[in-house]
């Protein structure tokens, strides 16, 4: 990873013309379908009034959901992935994952986001359980990080840190999400000329380390690209592909 | 679709992209396939099980009588189709769209 890759706080966010172009094209799919233009300028296709009462509904039961309730509704809706599934001929797996996930988020992610705990309310519960164990696999990645740079002062451990989850898949993403300033000691160190000179070395060894940890991760991805390929488009599917895990942001804005 | 999705994701990690580029591409069509469920679903959705809960939703909405209300607005498959179909959609307005980026 090169210098000029870090972030600093002069740096301007700037998108991807490739990005901008795929984001274009998938607006102008939803938006030369009759079905989701009907559904998002009148809501005609049920009626207005009812939609929002149910909205408001779902909305009001969501906070007194129990834990119990979510995990009822969890393994309901994983019988009526199987049930569905097994008596559908001609669609998807996936397709059926994605739209009972989605049916499930309706009802369960304002529960998630009232419990304010989890710091990924875009993804629904039964997510969240894969959500919640990469957010530790994160934090035992920064615990570690920090543990053994708890010596060397704060900015290099917060490089070491961010190199770290960096390297993950999604781990900018996480990085985002994580109070890594608060993992991190307390005391900044002064930054004399030795300890300059002492936190340039440790940034080039820890360059080194993950460069050659990249090229290693390249090489179990050439192993098994299939496999790595395959759940890249999983998790696009189940919606846990959002960098942020953010409440998605309607591509139709 | 999973197929054109699986070769639209070798496409972008085979590309020169950045590893956030890829990723923010990756979350925009993550957003664009959810996009197609709702109104498909609000569509299928029973009206008068739809009206039924919204009527007295304090009582009305469990997690039953919630999960009876997807169960049958998905389950004669009419939904799922049509929601495929918008997916396919969006995937192929994305291939395209890496095809003409040179992707």
């Amino acid at each position: 990873m090169s210098e000029s890759e870090q972030p600093t706080p002069q740096e301007v966010k700037y998108e991807n013309p490739v990005v901008g172009v795929v984001r274009s094209a998938t607006r102008a799919a939803l938006e030369t379908n009759e079905k989701v233009n009907e559904w998002r300028d009148s809501l005609t296709v049920q009626d207005k009034s009812v939609y929002r009462a149910w909205i408001e509904a779902t909305n009001n039961y969501v906070n007194t959901m129990t834990e119990t309730d979510r995990n009822k509704l969890s393994t309901k809706l994983y019988q009526l992935k199987n049930y569905v599934g097994a008596a559908v001929v001609g669609v998807s797996s996936w397709t059926i994952d994605n739209t009972v996930n989605l049916a499930s988020k309706g009802l369960k992610v304002a529960g998630i986001a009232a419990v304010g705990a989890i710091a990924l309310p875009a993804i629904p519960f039964s997510f969240g359980l894969v959500g919640a164990g990469l957010g530790l696999y994160a934090a035992g990645a920064v615990g570690e990080s920090f543990h053994k740079g708890k010596t060397r002062g704060r900015a290099i451990d917060r490089l070491k840190t961010m190199r770290f989850l960096k390297a993950l898949p999604f781990g900018e993403s996480i990085a985002k999400l994580m109070p890594i300033d608060k993992l991190l000691p307390k005391k900044a160190a002064p930054f004399g000329v030795t300890k300059r000179i002492g936190i340039h070395m440790a940034e080039q060894h820890e360059k080194s380390k993950i460069e050659a940890y990249k090229a290693k991760l390249t090489i179990e991805q050439r192993k098994n690209f299939e496999g790595f390929v395959k759940q890249t488009a999983k998790n696009i599917v189940t919606g846990f592909a959002y960098p942020e895990g953010r409440p998605p942001k309607s591509v139709m804005k | 679709m999973e197929e054109k999705l699986k070769a639209i994701v070798e496409r972008i990690e085979l590309s020169k992209l950045s590893d956030e580029d890829k990723a923010e591409l990756y979350a925009t069509i993550s957003e664009g396939l959810q996009a197609t469920v709702w109104p498909v679903l609000l569509k299928y959705m029973p009206k008068e099980e739809l009206e039924f809960l919204s009527a007295d939703p304090k009582s009305r909405v469990t997690v039953e009588s919630y999960a009876k209300l997807i169960e049958d607005t998905i389950k004669d498959g009419e939904a799922l189709k049509e929601i495929e179909g918008l997916m396919n959609e969006v995937l192929s307005e994305v291939d395209k769209a890496l095809a003409e980026e040179n992707v």
